[in-house]
């Protein structure tokens, strides 16, 4: 009979004798009766009667008790089981806290693993999966047109009023609606002035979007015109700005310049079908046919497919012959995609969900190690528990309730952690990345993370668990712990492997693009841009350029402490004009068609080179007649694109694409050759959406800025170079003093501005580092598990070597030479994984080979180090053996 | 004697029940006994209700069973007052103590003005 505390045993008695109880307990009472009647002189007989009468209804008394019985009997088996619960839950937690480092190291992993895969899975869940609530979302398709530039296509704007025409005849959609964003503006109520990031939609995208006004009206299509301006502002934009005040709706305001209504506020929840612009504060409202940049929506009928549907927009746009935007003589397909296509994140999130996946799976691994490794230690104890009579389901349900706490206080740091991740994520998010901002943080990541380490529990549990109590106890208890230490051996030395491994690949991965990003930190620009700052003036209405051209120099003539300066239409790294050009000779006509790349145009003074410190290859720079006598200037590449001889000086050449289209394009004649200028250091698409340079190769062409430059720029880029750093401010002054009205001017850093192009491939290697180095701890744990457990294991066959003689030296070679076969191993298959899954990312190495021998090297010896270090505490334990204990200990 | 005795209100029982054991733990008999001494045998208990009501106490937890040796050397199930139990013997005896100052003041009252 096993030990249980009395009061459990009377329940378990009362539970099979209730009945035979009430009995007792009412034959009690009657015969304690009848020997107070016989002591008060009563016969046994008369007592016995006089008993009888007095009783009552005893068989239904005796019902009831015995019905009150059998419920008091269920309350306390369920109190039981209760109890139960509670004595584990106890006794969980004691035994952790008995081993605080143990506990501390597995709780670390759980947390780890769990939350940075809380982390990831909720951005992957807010882009990826549920990006847009739209009714019928799945049918829901972007419509653009593009055309394809050799590797690169460009998004073209659709013609004007495209929208209403598809929503009107198309027979293959049931409704589209056009939505985009746009820019930011000053919008003016009364004295209240606030900056907005503004969105255009047509009337018909509120409904489309399956949206409402939670104040005012959504004006109907033939109210809205291009004068009177109508705005629907958001929900967040009202409360922020205007303190939910409904009197606002109605009232006029000035948005850029333009007066416009407010005609109603839109719920927090509407959205634009575009992650990479900030949310909108304010919606204008654009008439269907107005000649809007935004994309068009589209929601197919059920059981149409997007092939069918496209064909017959398609065919719609060419008929309707509405006015274009952008006559070019090249195809342009219109192409039907989800709106969550278009992210730019999406590549590399798929990427990271699956690694941070994978990462989970070692962190589980890992604790299950851990468990097991421990519960070798404590085989013993199970076995005698268990021979002094705990059920084995009994101790099954310990061990689970040990991993269930265990997991339980790991997922709620793994919540923490993964609210930590987002933010730190949200911190590093370069400004392209405008995606993660729609990432949520709250409810969210507990469900995640709650679903995550309910998993986990689950799969360690399951590991680790089972295995411990499903041995024979009683074997153990009679042979030791020995023989049971081959059993999955080979099974714990292979995960441990497959972890090693897989934080091998990821530490290539990070440590090829750290290797990148060194490269292109260092890339030589083409010319010397430190201390170079450009500030862009738009040209007032009523002057010529020329003449403000003068007037800029004039006034940049008297800033103090400026080594020289220079005035152009633009400068490197801000906006100009990128064409898409395929240049001729009058020997070798080309094809328009033919154009693969594009061309940034640079229109500069003569003095452009000499200050932008960038020397004449060939040739000669420009003078005062440059502009007259239409001479250009071109960068080597396009040089080498021209001319693949290398005689360009002299040569006359022209862009095809633009004599195509029919103006009328003069012959130029190249007169010197100049660097190329890198003007973003990783591959990249220019604001016009095609390609004008490749890592470090651009192609340049170089103007000579007109005197009387009247058809010329809008605008008047001063380029200074300072001597002293602080100067930004003074020259933020200047631009005031230049533009009394109108926008601030931006002071550009050149430098700053070009590196800006870095922050994408920065925030990919953080983010790889980040994961590759949680890899590295795990892998480090988990060897760290396995080489304890093995030393445990050999306790005895330790001492006997020790001795037999075995020095301390060499006992710590053969514990650590354990480890570093291992880690071998695994380093060597994550060596080759890594060769064939650095391929993700090749396009994100500019000139580094990805099989870069400096990546797979410092990779390999961190990954040997890292394991040797996680060598340390076992070997201590194993050389710290006292030969005469350890051969006696079993 | 039989015209005397009155016919226990369920509710009175309980409190008497709870009362009896509020001295110490006994079992069912003495109880009873209990009862009949302090009310002077004008409170007969039967016995097909004075068990049922102690099984039911039981299960409400107010007082706890446990089965010992009675003074004869023979088994019998005892029971005592549980904390919540004592909590509940004040809860009924302030209601029982008002029920009956309303009953008396009713008794006593002097016949109703016409209005």
């Amino acid at each position: 009979m096993t030990k249980i505390p009395a009061w459990r045993r009377y329940l378990t008695f009362w539970r099979t004798n209730i009945a035979a109880d009430v009995d007792d307990e009412l034959r009690f009472h009657t015969e304690m009766r009848i020997k107070d009647h016989v002591a008060r002189g009563m016969t046994e007989a008369e007592a016995q009667r006089a008993v009888t009468a007095r009783l009552g209804d005893v068989d239904s008394a005796k019902a009831e008790c015995v019905e009150l019985g059998h419920v008091r009997a269920t309350h306390a088996r369920q109190a039981n089981v209760i109890d139960g619960l509670r004595a584990d839950v106890r006794y969980a937690v004691r035994s952790l806290g008995r081993a605080p480092a143990w506990t501390a190291v597995a709780l670390l992993t759980i947390a780890l693993g769990v939350g940075a895969t809380t982390t990831v899975f909720s951005v992957a869940d807010a882009l990826l999966v549920r990006p847009f609530s739209y009714p019928n979302a799945s049918r829901v398709f972007l419509a653009r047109r593009q055309f394809v530039i050799g590797p690169n296509t460009v998004p073209v704007s659709l013609p004007f009023g495209i929208s209403r025409v598809w929503r009107e005849r198309a027979t293959t959609i049931e409704d589209a609606a056009l939505a985009g964003s746009g820019g930011q503006g000053r919008l003016i109520l009364g004295s209240d002035t606030a900056t907005v990031i503004l969105g255009h939609i047509d009337p018909e995208f509120v409904v489309f979007a399956g949206s409402r006004p939670i104040v005012g009206h959504v004006p109907r299509s033939n109210e809205v015109t291009e004068e009177a301006g109508m705005l629907l502002l958001t929900e967040q934009f009202w409360r922020r700005q205007y303190g939910a005040s409904p009197d606002v709706v109605g009232k006029t305001v000035r948005l850029m310049d333009n007066s416009s209504t407010i005609a109603g506020v839109l719920p927090a929840s509407f959205m634009l079908p575009d992650f990479r612009s900030a949310r909108a504060d304010v919606f204008q409202l654009v008439p269907s046919g107005a000649p809007a940049t935004g994309a068009v929506l589209v929601r197919l009928k059920p059981g149409v497919s997007p092939k069918v549907a496209t064909a017959e927009l398609e065919a719609l746009m060419k008929n309707a012959q509405l006015p274009d935007v952008r006559p070019v003589p090249m195809e342009m397909p219109l192409r039907l995609s989800r709106p969550q296509d278009w992210l730019a994140i999406r590549q590399p999130l798929v990427m990271l969900t699956g690694a941070v996946g994978l990462l989970l799976l070692v962190a589980c691994t890992n604790v299950a190690h851990l468990l097991l490794a421990r519960g070798a230690g404590r085989q013993r104890e199970l076995a005698v528990r268990h021979a002094l009579g705990a059920a084995r389901m009994r101790l099954v349900r310990q061990l689970v309730t040990e991993t269930v706490v265990l997991t339980l206080v790991g997922g709620v740091l793994a919540i923490v952690v993964g609210w930590i991740g987002l933010r730190v994520l949200g911190s590093l998010r370069p400004p392209s990345f405008v995606a993660l901002t729609y990432v949520s943080n709250g409810r969210g990541v507990i469900n995640i993370a709650a679903v995550l380490a309910i998993l986990s529990g689950f799969a360690i549990g399951l590991l680790a668990a089972v295995r411990t109590a499903h041995r024979d106890l009683g074997t153990t208890l009679r042979v030791g712990a020995a023989s049971t230490a081959r059993t999955g051996r080979r099974l714990r030395s292979s995960l441990v492997v497959g972890e090693v491994a897989l934080s091998g690949m990821l530490l290539v991965g990070a440590l090829l693009l750290i290797h990148t990003l060194f490269d292109l930190q260092h890339t030589e620009l083409g010319f010397e841009a430190n201390g170079v700052y450009a500030l862009r003036f738009p040209v007032p209405r009523g002057t010529t350029p020329a003449a403000h051209t003068a007037f800029v120099r004039e006034r940049a003539s008297v800033i103090p402490d400026v080594s020289g300066f220079t005035v152009a239409a633009d400068a490197p790294g801000t906006e100009g004009w990128t064409m898409i050009a395929n240049y001729e000779t009058p020997d070798h006509p080309q094809k328009a068609e033919a154009a693969t790349r594009g061309a940034r145009e640079y229109r500069v003074e003569p003095d452009y080179f000499s200050f932008m410190r960038m020397p004449l290859i060939a040739g000669r720079t420009f003078d005062e007649g440059s502009a007259v006598r239409n001479e250009v200037i071109v960068s080597r590449s396009l040089a080498q694109t021209i001319s693949p001889d290398g005689n360009i000086v002299g040569r006359r050449i022209r862009n095809a694409v633009v004599r195509s289209r029919g103006s009328d394009e003069p012959w130029q004649t190249v007169i010197g050759v100049v660097p190329d200028v890198v003007t973003s250091l990783v591959e990249g698409t220019s604001s016009a959406g095609f390609n004008a340079h490749d890592h470090g190769h651009s192609h340049d062409l170089y103007r000579a800025l007109a005197p009387a430059d009247t058809i010329g720029p809008g605008a008047v880029t001063l380029i200074v170079r300072l001597d002293r750093g602080d100067a930004a401010k003074r020259l933020a002054q200047v631009a005031a003093g230049i533009q009394t009205r109108g926008p601030k001017i931006d002071v550009v850093n050149l430098r700053e501005r070009i590196e800006r192009s870095l922050a994408e491939p920065r925030f990919t290697m953080r983010v790889l580092v980040v994961f590759a180095l949680l890899g590295v701890l795990l892998a480090a744990i988990g060897l760290f598990g396995v080489i304890s457990y093995s030393v445990g294991q050999r306790t005895r066959e330790i001492g006997v070597r020790m001795t037999l003689g075995a020095t301390r030296r060499s006992i710590a070679r053969l514990v650590v030479g354990d480890g570093v076969r291992l880690a071998s191993i695994g380093t060597m298959l994550g060596l080759i994984g890594a060769a064939s899954a650095t391929r993700i990312i090749q396009h994100s190495l500019y000139g580094v080979s990805r099989f870069d021998p400096f990546s797979f090297g410092v990779g390999a010896l961190l990954l040997i180090v890292v394991s040797i270090v996680a060598c340390v505490v076992p070997t201590l334990r194993a050389t710290a053996i006292d030969p005469a204990i350890a051969v006696r200990a079993e | 004697m039989a015209d005397a005795n009155v016919e226990v209100l369920r509710g009175t029982l309980d409190l008497l029940i709870l009362k009896a054991l509020s001295f110490g733990s006994m079992h069912g008999y003495a109880v009873a006994r209990w009862i009949e001494d302090v009310a002077d045998d004008v409170l007969r208990i039967e016995e097909g209700t004075l068990y049922p009501a102690l099984h039911r106490l039981e299960t409400k937890q107010w007082i706890a069973a446990e089965w010992g040796v009675s003074e004869n050397n023979r088994r019998a199930k005892y029971y005592a007052l549980t904390p919540k139990g004592r909590v509940q013997l004040k809860v009924e005896r302030a209601t029982w103590t008002r029920f009956a100052g309303a009953v008396f003041a009713a008794l006593d009252a002097s016949k109703p003005q016409a209005t």
